[in-house]
């Protein structure tokens, strides 16, 4: 039976891996690191957003944060104009909070609409690129103009967005009385991310990320089995969309501050080299890189402080020319090849049909 | 009673007609092979008929209702038309098992996505498939490292996944062995048994394993129609084939 012939690969063990040292991470270290911690796991759930488009359906979406920056100034400007109209807006004649702002001071529809409009903007832009047939390279600069679009946007549109210092001193999240503790943040965090794994994980074992899979690989034949290409590519696209929201607005309490470095096209480039490390298609890469890359930052940052943007470029390199899909997908090929060898002798993995050059495992997703 | 009918359909690539007034009737249950020489237009109207090109003037009826110019996905969820690619057209880095699960019937909406759980009867459904077309035990395998041959196969237990009511091939034997082509032979004599088949085809002894009428291209047109044995005889299909042949050798 094929139930038994599927072995569990070591992409879940990873996963549980990973899971069991986030729990346990807090009492191991000290709160300043468990802050850290935090922000790590936002940038994990916003790496999950990208694999499941970028390594799922293989669109490649080079402007990324401009969801997790609309979910991040969507619970921003909840925050900042609550007590009335904050200093960013004042200085500029405003006297009254807009009404669109207003809207936005009930927290559940806050975090509802931040993630609802990142998705409507999905829609709306994925509406156009798919059913005009936009594909490769062209979907690439379109995602890539419209990252740097919306970032110019929010920084010219000071009177509402405060500019190029963007909007700080946000609180952090209260439940009932109190505001939460570092700790308990870090373990609310840790939970939603979980969930959002969860979600994904679902999503791509579903027949829905089978068909998604098979719109990367080959989205013409598709059409001739009954389906509609753009359909998926466009309900994907509004999926990672709010989940890069629901990311955004995670990191308003822990970084207690947004601005239009969180929108634009450097935090996108971030995304796609934290999937470059990892490798893309298969949950685990995108988590693992986005963990590693991020915390290394940090390390290096703290005891190299001239030369550690030099060091991660290099540690980068090294992956990106020796690793070519990555930590995880590397990984995963290498066991995908050698249970292919133990099952049927006569498929070898390096018997030049293409197995080892291929994308194979990486992009199969599941081994 | 006609179950695909092809009416006066003409296609132009700007200006160049590669199909000009053709017509074409195909009954249920028949199997119908298209051949002629390179350049002759069958594939050009296995496209029009899978809607992957619109006919330029005419119409392409099917169970009397016109599908000409639809779109791909409508005419293959909708109107249940399979096709086979010329050269295996498979899902590269799924498993030859998730290329099958993919092509299954009847669950290509976004919703019917959702509520898919493969239960008994389609995993029973996928391996009979599987073992039709001789691949069961390369099911775990990603379809790049099957032989050319067996990627052919993998195509058609794709389209018989699809439960169509008309089968569509491209040249199934293309870059096959002998040995291969005759297994594919038989394997559409056993498995497309009561469908309504079209194929497009070069490879003459295949040909009369499977044919039951054959339809001659030339330059577009329909140059003649019947059984393998009576278009074998016909002087004008002679006299095309030879015609190639000259030009080859010159």
């Amino acid at each position: 039976m094929l139930k038994e012939v599927k072995t569990v690969g070591w992409d879940k063990t990873i996963d549980i891996l990973l899971l069991l040292f986030l729990v346990s991470f807090p009492l191991m270290t000290s709160l300043f690191r468990v802050e850290m911690m935090s922000k790590c796991i936002i940038y994990i759930v916003f790496a999950l957003s990208l694999d499941i488009l970028w390594g799922k359906a293989g669109l490649m979406n080079l402007g990324q944060a401009m969801f997790f920056g609309l979910g991040g100034y969507v619970l921003a400007l909840s925050y900042a104009t609550r007590d009335g109209v904050p200093a960013f807006m004042s200085g500029f004649g405003v006297t009254e909070v807009p009404w669109f702002m207003q809207i936005l001071h009930n927290t559940p529809v806050a975090v509802l609409l931040g993630m609802l409009i990142p998705g409507l903007v999905a829609g709306l832009l994925g509406y156009f690129i798919f059913t005009s047939k936009v594909k490769g390279v062209f979907f690439n600069i379109i995602t890539l103009s419209l990252a740097s679009l919306i970032e110019l946007f929010f920084t010219n549109q000071q009177k509402y967005t405060g500019g190029a210092n963007g909007i700080s001193g946000l609180p952090p999240l209260t439940i009932g009385e109190e505001p939460l503790s570092v700790l308990e943040h870090y373990y609310v965090m840790l939970a939603v991310g979980l969930l959002v794994y969860l979600f994904c994980r679902w999503l791509t074992n579903s027949r829905f990320g089978m068909i998604l899979r098979s719109v990367r690989e080959n989205e013409s034949r598709l059409q001739f089995l009954g389906f509609n290409p753009a359909a998926f590519k466009l309900s994907i696209f509004v999926i990672s969309g709010m989940i890069a929201g629901l990311a955004g607005m995670m990191y308003i309490p822990i970084g207690s501050f947004v601005s239009p470095t969180n929108i634009g096209v450097g935090f996108s480039t971030a995304v796609l080299v934290w999937l470059a490390v990892g490798g893309r298609g298969n949950l685990t890469g995108a988590m693992i890189g986005a963990f590693l890359v991020t915390w290394l930052e940090s390390l290096l940052s703290e005891h190299f402080e001239n030369v550690w943007l030099l060091i991660l470029g290099a540690a980068m390199l090294a992956v990106v020319m020796f690793f070519p899909k990555g930590l995880v997908g590397t990984l995963l090929d290498w066991q995908y090849c050698r249970r292919v060898d133990r099952q049927l002798g006569d498929v070898s993995c390096d018997d030049g049909l293409g197995l080892m050059d291929g994308e194979l495992a990486t992009a199969k997703g599941k081994v | 009673m006609a179950f695909l009918e092809l009416q006066n359909v003409s296609v132009s690539f700007s200006g160049f007609l590669a199909v000009d007034q053709v017509s074409l009737t195909v009954d249920k249950g028949e199997t119908r092979v298209i051949i002629g020489p390179n350049g002759a237009g069958k594939t050009t109207i296995i496209d029009m008929i899978t809607g992957k090109t619109a006919p330029t003037s005419g119409k392409v009826l099917l169970g009397g209702a016109d599908i000409s110019g639809r779109n791909p996905h409508e005419i293959a969820g909708k109107y249940k038309v399979g096709r086979k690619f010329q050269g295996p057209n498979l899902f590269d880095y799924l498993t030859v098992y998730e290329n099958i699960e993919v092509a299954l019937a009847g669950h290509s909406s976004i919703l019917k996505t959702f509520l898919y759980r493969k239960n008994r009867a389609i995993s029973d459904e996928i391996k009979t498939i599987l073992d039709q077309i001789n691949l069961y035990g390369k099911r775990d395998v990603v379809s790049t490292s099957l032989s050319h041959g067996e990627r052919q196969w993998l195509e058609m237990g794709m389209v018989i996944a699809q439960k169509p009511q008309l089968i569509t091939l491209d040249e199934p034997t293309a870059g096959m062995t002998a040995d291969e082509t005759y297994k594919t032979g038989e394997m559409i004599k056993t498995m497309m048994k009561d469908k309504t088949v079209i194929v497009v085809e070069h490879d003459i002894d295949f040909v009369e394993q499977i044919a039951e009428t054959v339809s001659v291209l030339h330059q577009g047109k329909v140059l003649a129609e019947g059984s393998f044995a009576e278009v074998k005889r016909n002087p004008k299909v002679v006299q095309v084939y030879l015609k190639d042949d000259d030009e080859a050798v010159a």
